[in-house]
């Protein structure tokens, strides 16, 4: 499941992976995993209902490494974490990508912050990213446990 | 009833040297220095409007003095560069000041605001292994270790007690013990507590307590902390520890709170007892809290 969420971004990486409850994890040690823990090591991500989603550094390390890519502003940053689509306007940078590419969603601090998939014109005052994954989902996922 | 109450409280605490007043807790943070470093988050933060104020009695806290808008909500919150956390909660974790090469265990751990602490401490070395009883409280737990990148940490849903299973005799241990919180923390805390309550925490803390000891190594240092300001959570349970358990009480040395209370509703306690640490919240402007460091014989 998580290789594939590196092949959407024409990545690939290998690690050995534990996979614990819903969550994915690297972990060296053996011993304690046989204790049958619910965290173990460094985080890699989720397996959700939509499909794996990444965890908060493993999203660096795609927004770091992928090709596919674009940076938006303030603006767009605050609407983004909280859910929503992204309109043309508020990308700054951008490789042209055509539409259905994922890309990678970037602060204007080059921290990802998220992915989308490319449905509209990334020139034009419409809906041009449509939201997939964003950092806020953490928070919105713990409230809704809490609940 | 007699046991419970806002009139009942206040005597206990009037009993026992102080007459509560008004009291304003102070919002509070911690920058994750496994993420970030304090000149990188603070311009970033006052940029935004953030007013904070370093507090003088942790390595990494910051008083919130001004905001807008919910610090949890923000992309440096998300991205896991520091903290929501009560300044007196930072406490117990720089006094147990664990090494990068210590195995340590952490008793209670949710929502995780100690245990991303004590990784940090650690940088992400040695080894922290995390007990969790209550399974609605692991989503928060799990959300804020990935969040602070923490990755030197195991957890388990489970009761602390259950550490002995494992057969590993830690250098240190952080017991921050579930109890009845205190009035400063909780609206109408008065009204939802009574003296049985506060009796049935403390008989749990003792029997983690006991566990605890069991498996830290001789001359392994375990720091005992609560919210709580009831004696029997506190003091009364350090005094049960110096009688029952191969330990001694260690002075902590802090410029904030009281030293513990010796004189207990007239029964006298060990001397010891005042190298532990009580923050009153109209004195600290703290949420109310204990804090005893036990070193095993």
């Amino acid at each position: 499941m998580i290789k594939k969420l590196y092949a959407q971004f024409g990545l690939t990486k290998q690690q050995h992976i534990h996979k614990l409850g819903r969550s994915y994890f690297t972990h060296s040690n053996e011993q304690l995993l046989k204790h049958r823990p619910v965290y173990a090591g460094r985080c890699i991500g989720h397996e959700r209902k939509e499909g794996p989603i990444p965890s908060i550094n493993e999203l660096q390390w795609i927004g770091k490494n992928t090709k596919e890519k674009i940076t938006i502003d303030e603006k767009g940053e605050w609407l983004f974490i909280c859910g929503r689509d992204l309109f043309g306007k508020t990308i700054v940078k951008h490789n042209k990508q055509e539409k259905n590419t994922i890309v990678a969603v970037l602060n204007k601090h080059q921290e990802c912050i998220g992915y989308g998939k490319v449905i509209g014109n990334l020139y034009t005052n419409k809906i041009a990213i449509q939201r997939i994954f964003d950092i806020g989902d953490l928070l919105r996922r713990e409230r809704k446990s809490k609940r | 009833m007699d046991n419970a109450g806002k009139k009942f409280f206040l005597n206990r605490y009037k009993q026992l040297g102080e007459e509560i007043q008004d009291s304003q807790i102070k919002s509070a943070i911690r920058i994750n220095t496994l993420k970030t470093t304090a000149s990188e988050l603070l311009p970033r933060l006052e940029k935004l409007g953030i007013k904070l104020e370093k507090i003088p009695y942790t390595t990494q806290g910051y008083f919130v003095k001004k905001t807008n808008f919910s610090l949890g909500a923000i992309t440096e919150h998300l991205l896991g560069y520091y903290y929501l956390q009560e300044a007196a909660a930072q406490i117990p974790v720089e006094i147990l000041n664990p090494e990068p090469t210590d195995t340590v265990l952490d008793c209670c751990a949710a929502p995780g605001g100690k245990t991303t602490q004590l990784a940090a401490l650690m940088n992400n070395q040695g080894k922290i292994i995390s007990y969790e009883l209550k399974p609605h409280r692991i989503t928060s737990l799990i959300m804020n270790l990935e969040r602070c990148g923490v990755t030197n940490t195991t957890v388990f849903s489970a009761d602390a007690t259950d550490a002995k299973k494992l057969g590993i005799q830690f250098d240190k241990i952080l017991l921050d013990a579930p109890c009845s919180g205190n009035y400063a923390l909780e609206k109408d805390w008065f009204e939802k507590r009574d003296l049985n309550g506060i009796k049935q925490s403390s008989r749990i803390q003792r029997k983690i307590l006991r566990t605890a000891i069991d498996v830290l190594k001789p001359n392994g240092s375990l720091v005992y902390s609560t919210c709580s300001l009831e004696p029997e959570e506190n003091e009364l349970n350090i005094q049960w520890a110096l009688d029952n358990l191969p330990v001694h009480i260690e002075k902590i040395n802090l410029p904030v709170g009281d030293e513990g209370i010796t004189n207990i509703f007239e029964q006298k306690l060990n001397d010891q007892i005042k190298n532990c640490k009580r923050f009153w919240p109209h004195k600290t402007n703290t949420q109310g809290f204990f804090v005893a460091r036990l070193v095993k014989i």
